[in-house]
């Protein structure tokens, strides 16, 4: 005993350090489990057209005499449930990290390590699988090619039901479903009392009348159930008028049931309609580059929506008020409706690792600054852009993580200075900022294949090409006194002002030039590939 | 194009006329605060500023302002466009040469603010929109902005005006050698003679300075003061 404890507990130890073992175990995992890893899809495809090939071949069996190749098919699908039952078996639950976490908490509480403790919570985590309806429903798929059980052969149609673990929509179509349990519940019992009722009703005015169709109790339930349902065969009717009275009832309570269940089915879709639009979108969003995420659709979050979705950038927006959403898809955007301070909506939505922008815009301050705490929290590396009503709250918003805050109040109060300082100046920036009158500002980074790369700012000609250049940014090493007009920029960027004619531009240097539309254009397309609109990353 | 005025009237003391009135509390204005609600007065008497309670739909009321006179500009920030408006359009009945600066909750309420007679209006949510914008299209420019234009460096952009009798009058613009001689950048110029209009540096080289004109720099402080007293005539 103490030998195969021992030989149990080495085995573990060998299995936890495994590379292979670990990594196999995860791509099982992904493959059957994770929506969101790529081959899923195929996996799942596969196996939807196994299933459907074997029902087929069942159905083509029932008055055709089978060939070999279909006999092979099926040993072949069933070979491949098979190995599938057993992967999703393995896959719960890590029995030798179990093991390990027993062994380490018994020796941490000085108490005699028992093995089968260890072993009965592994099996527990298996059977729970084990008896789940979907691992159910896998069983059946399988157990009929056992020939001593050929009798169960219409089990084979579970595989059908398989269909369930590989279609998303389908599993959604029933958890809407589920959803409505109580309901259900419900009418089922209001069913099966009106059907009982009318079936006792007719079976003692009919069942004993020579004349009647009606032989047994079993008889007068198939006709309940074939009035109630308003299917009415007419194989089997009432010939009494007591019988046609009961008829009459269960005829009225029959447009009930069937009105009833109607509705608690539309009910249940139209609510949940927008969840799977949800989900939708959120699948939507799986795949592809990232993405910025809006969070509150208010007046400055629908400009930012506007000038993204003008120059086909990819984002979504989440507001919790209905109309907002509605107006957001109605100008072609995808977005939810939900509250951004739920972290979970936040981590569904991929803000650890999906999103690349995080736009904190709701018209609560206080919900800025929790969204902005909370993504911060989940991703360090995301860049949080949030709006502030006023100063004080600007001031939190940056101590929560915020990289950029924008403060409209802010803004207008900055504009009316300026206004009143300088009004020409104004209009000057002013126009330049919002790309008016075909004047831009723009970045343009140089790479090692770029022409000017390596040449002196004199042997460019700016001027010649109608271009001025405001500066340049780079990140290497200057002597604060040896260059005039250095700036330092935050990180270890620096900004020239102005650089002399004799500055040489050297690769990852960022070109602040100001001209134009036309002469940018013509300037970016002489100089090829290499310059971009670009960040400083 | 007026002079920087001194009176400045500020109607409405809510969010973006605190900020305004914050900013314009560095310069050497005179900045009175209006409202008719008597919290925002006593917010606005707290923070230190020189306040007056009247009903701005009344125009007698607004007429014992001085509009035109004392007052040279005013800002209308109330937080509904209907009441900006309607100031607007008083206002620019009582005192046709005042300078009106108005904000806007809405792209709908521009034209009207203007027709009403506003020289200038922001529309708040778009340009905090279009600056969210800018931030994630191009951050670099934002931050240069932000250090240079908008001076927390210090570099600067600046506006002269060209004085009557300046020794500069009748040069053309790139005999004064901006980038070399001052350490300047020209951005543009604004031409009295061309109706106020601005003109980029790329298309101005050529041009005759004119007393009136406005040449809008860029660089550091001590540069654009320099050029400032050249163009005065007062370096020798």
């Amino acid at each position: 005993m103490k030998l195969f404890r021992d030989l149990f507990v080495r085995l573990s130890f060998f299995l936890e350090a495994s590379h292979g073992y670990g990594e196999a175990k995860d791509f099982t995992r992904n493959l059957l489990d994770n929506p969101s890893y790529p081959y899923k899809r195929y996996f799942d495809l596969g196996m939807i057209l196994l299933v459907l090939v074997s029902v087929a071949l069942l159905v083509y069996s029932v008055g055709n005499p089978v060939k070999p190749w279909m006999l092979w098919m099926e040993d072949f699908a069933v070979t491949v449930f098979i190995a599938e039952y057993i992967a999703r078996l393995w896959i719960v639950g890590d029995m030798h990290h179990t093991v390990i976490e027993h062994l380490k908490q018994t020796e941490y509480l000085h108490l005699p390590f028992k093995l089968h403790n260890a072993l009965f919570e592994v099996a527990r985590a298996k059977w729970k699988h084990i008896t789940s309806p979907l691992a159910i429903i896998d069983l059946l798929a399988i157990l009929p090619s056992y020939r001593p059980v050929r009798l169960l052969r219409v089990f084979l149609l579970f595989r059908l039901f398989k269909l369930f673990r590989y279609s998303r929509s389908v599993h959604g179509m029933t958890e809407v479903l589920a959803e409505r349990r109580f309901e259900f519940y419900t009418l089922a019992f209001f069913m099966i009392f009106v059907v009982i009722a009318a079936a006792s009703a007719i079976y003692v005015f009919e069942g004993a009348m020579p004349e009647s169709t009606i032989n047994s109790f079993f008889d007068a339930l198939y006709w309940a159930m074939v009035t109630l349902s308003t299917v009415g065969y007419g194989d089997i009717t009432p010939h009494t008028p007591e019988g046609r009275v009961v008829a009459i009832a269960l005829i009225i309570s029959g447009i009930g049931v069937l009105a009833f269940s109607t509705s608690i089915v539309v009910a249940a879709f139209q609510e949940k309609l927008g969840e799977l639009r949800e989900h939708r979108v959120i699948s939507e969003l799986e795949r592809g580059p990232r993405f910025t995420l809006i969070c509150g659709f208010g007046e400055v979050a629908q400009v930012v929506a506007s000038k993204l979705y003008e120059t086909r950038q990819r984002f979504m927006v989440i507001d919790l008020d209905e109309d907002r959403v509605r107006l957001a898809t109605k100008r072609g955007y995808l977005a939810m409706r939900g509250n951004a301070a739920d972290n979970e909506l936040l981590e569904t939505i991929g803000v650890r690792d999906r999103v690349h922008t995080l736009v904190c815009a709701t018209n609560d301050d206080v919900k800025n600054v929790f969204i902005t705490v909370s993504s911060r929290r989940m991703h360090e590396g995301l860049r949080i852009i949030a709006s502030a009503g006023s100063k004080e709250v600007a001031r939190k918003l940056t101590l929560a993580g915020a990289n950029h805050v924008v403060s409209p109040s802010q803004i207008v109060g900055h504009m009316a200075a300026e206004y009143i300082g300088r009004p020409v100046a104004f209009e000057a920036i002013n126009n330049i900022l919002r790309g008016e009158r075909d004047v831009l500002l723009e970045a343009l980074r140089v790479d090692k294949e770029t022409p000017v790369c390596g040449k002196k700012i004199s042997e460019i000609g700016f001027s010649r090409r109608k271009l001025l250049l405001f500066g340049i940014i780079t990140s290497r090493e200057w002597n604060v006194e040896d260059v005039q007009n250095l700036y330092p920029l935050e990180d270890e960027f620096c900004f020239i002002f102005k650089p002399a004619p004799d500055f040489r531009i050297e690769p990852g240097d960022v070109l602040i030039i100001f001209g134009y539309e036309l002469s940018l254009v013509h300037f970016r397309r002489e100089l090829g590939a290499g310059l971009f609109r670009t960040g400083l990353r | 194009m007026p002079a920087p005025t001194s009176g400045i009237a500020l109607f409405g003391y809510y969010r973006s006329a605190v900020e305004v009135a914050s900013y314009l509390r560095t310069g050497a204005y005179r900045v009175v605060i209006i409202d008719d609600h008597p919290g925002n007065l006593e917010k606005a008497r707290k923070a230190g500023y020189e306040t007056a309670e009247l009903d701005f739909r009344n125009d007698s009321e607004l007429a014992k302002l001085g509009l035109g006179e004392t007052i040279e500009t005013i800002f209308c920030l109330f937080p509904d466009d209907a009441e900006n408006v309607f100031l607007t359009l008083s206002a620019r009945a009582l005192a046709p040469d005042i300078r009106i600066f108005s904000i806007a909750h809405g792209r709908s309420a521009v034209p009207n603010l203007r027709a009403a007679g506003a020289n200038k209006v922001i529309e708040t949510e778009e340009i905090s929109g279009l600056r969210i914008w800018d931030i994630i299209t191009r951050p670099i420019v934002t931050a240069i902005l932000d250090h240079t234009l908008f001076g927390q460096a210090n570099l600067n952009v600046t506006e002269l005006q060209i004085p009557a009798g300046s020794p500069f009058i009748g040069r053309l613009v790139s005999e004064l050698e901006l980038e070399t001689q001052y350490n300047l950048i020209l951005l543009g110029m604004v031409d009295c003679k061309l109706e106020e209009y601005f003109v980029y540096s790329q298309r101005v080289k050529n041009t005759q300075l004119q007393a009136g004109d406005f040449l809008v720099v860029i660089g550091p402080r001590d540069a654009s003061a320099s050029l400032k007293q050249d163009l005065l005539g007062e370096r020798s």
